[in-house]
């Protein structure tokens, strides 16, 4: 009987933990998630902006092959930041993986895209229509981002996805050639940048609104 | 009690991973069905606009794609009224953003995409049928890694490859390419679900 009413008892209570432990890694994904999107737009607008300077005094588009030095260095600091995360011993759970799992759809449609793209005006059989690159991976980054926003359920995040995306979409099929970047820049700023930094500083806001109240209550 | 708060603890450890694992199993026992509805929809509709814009000459007849989508939506929100009742846990909660923002998108994609074809509006044609392939493709390869099912993810990447055909011939044929990204993407990995979870 005792044994029953303890299963009964780890029952409810695993429950309890299964809402907590989503939510909980739901907050923490959420800051991890803030300082990845303000080092991937810091990363996105320098780029955009060494190469639509570069493109636009040199006259040659191969200059966007620094997107893919970018993405290195983006990858190594990513594992770096996550390396330290797992010093500091922050547990991963299923909200980490979801988050990963849909930027690396992103990374793999992007690089399809980009394919296709350069396929596109190099076939030896003329193509009818040609491949918007900057347009194309902007739309992929929007419904990327928004997929996040929904998953982390954050506001911030999808207020400034709906903003970002009119912006850079309308941006970058307004202008051809190293105008362009203006795009991607503003995709980094405002999807990325923006919410990054609103969010760490509301968390670092609440966290010394706590800190204060609970040295109140040791004082009293 | 220590030892019992212990005991809950491993236990609760083990009913959240066995829950976790549960929950895709219970999405993939009824993620066939939809995925093939849809799917078919999908062909059906494309069919018809090849062959009306081909017989009359008219793009117009691509207005069908939005019946189309009212047509599926209410069919999934009468079935999905009816099974109200079925659990709903986290991935399911995951897929379904994921697939209505993919339908905020492509909706969105028309519009700009419909838009860029007059010159005066924007500079840069955006070429429809590739944009929803990609993005069809980006929503179904977010499927696939979350359900960490091999052949949707597999699947996903190859249903891609249509893009490509689309520019090649673009007008009445586009549509086909869209036909067959959902044949991949959608139908076969369905009854392939079907398959393995009904058993």
């Amino acid at each position: 009987m005792e044994t029953e009413n303890d299963k009964k008892l780890s029952a409810e209570q695993s429950l309890e933990i299964i809402r907590e432990a989503i939510e909980q890694s739901r907050k923490s994904m959420t800051r991890s998630c803030a300082r990845t999107l303000l080092m991937w737009g810091v990363l996105v607008c320098v780029t955009s902006t060494a190469i639509g300077f570069l493109w636009s005094i040199s006259n040659s588009h191969y200059w966007n092959l620094l997107w893919v030095v970018m993405a290195a260095v983006g990858l190594y600091s990513n594992k770096k930041m996550y390396s330290k995360d797992n010093m500091r011993k922050e547990p991963k759970t299923f909200v980490n993986d979801v988050i990963k799992y849909i930027w690396q759809a992103f990374a793999a449609t992007s690089f399809i895209a980009v394919f296709i793209g350069i396929c596109a005006k190099f076939d030896s059989q003329p193509q009818v229509y040609t491949l918007p690159i900057t347009a194309t991976i902007n739309i992929c980054i929007c419904l990327s981002a928004m997929i996040t926003a929904l998953v982390l359920k954050n506001k911030t995040i999808s207020t400034c996805v709906c903003i970002g995306a009119y912006g850079s979409i309308t941006a970058a099929l307004e202008h051809n050639g190293p105008a362009e970047m203006t795009a991607m820049f503003m995709a980094g700023l405002i999807m990325m940048v923006l919410p990054g930094t609103i969010i760490l500083y509301r968390m670092k806001k609440a966290k010394s609104h706590i800190n204060g109240q609970s040295g109140n209550e040791k004082e009293q | 009690m220590n030892n019992n708060e212990n005991i809950s603890a491993e236990q609760s450890l083990k009913i959240i991973r066995e829950t976790m694992e549960q929950s895709r199993t219970d999405i993939m026992r009824n993620a066939g069905m939809p995925m093939i509805f849809w799917g078919l929809l999908t062909c059906i509709t494309s069919a018809i606009v090849c062959l009306l814009w081909k017989s009359t000459d008219n793009p117009s007849w691509n207005a069908l794609w939005f019946a189309m989508a009212v047509i599926g939506w209410s069919v999934t929100a009468s079935k999905s009224h009816n099974n109200r009742k079925r659990p709903t846990n986290f991935f399911s909660r995951v897929l379904k953003i994921s697939w209505i923002s993919f339908g905020l998108f492509a909706l969105i994609a028309a519009v700009i995409g419909t838009l860029s074809f007059d010159s005066t509006v924007y500079t840069v044609k955006l070429p429809i049928t590739t944009v929803l392939i990609l993005l069809l493709g980006l929503t179904g390869l977010i499927t696939g890694l979350v359900l960490r099912h091999t052949f949707i993810t597999a699947f996903a990447v190859a249903s891609v490859v249509p893009a490509n055909f689309a520019l090649m011939y673009p007008g009445p044929y586009e549509s086909l390419a869209i036909c067959i990204t959902s044949l991949f993407l959608l139908v076969i990995p369905g009854i392939i679900i079907n398959r393995q979870y009904k058993k």
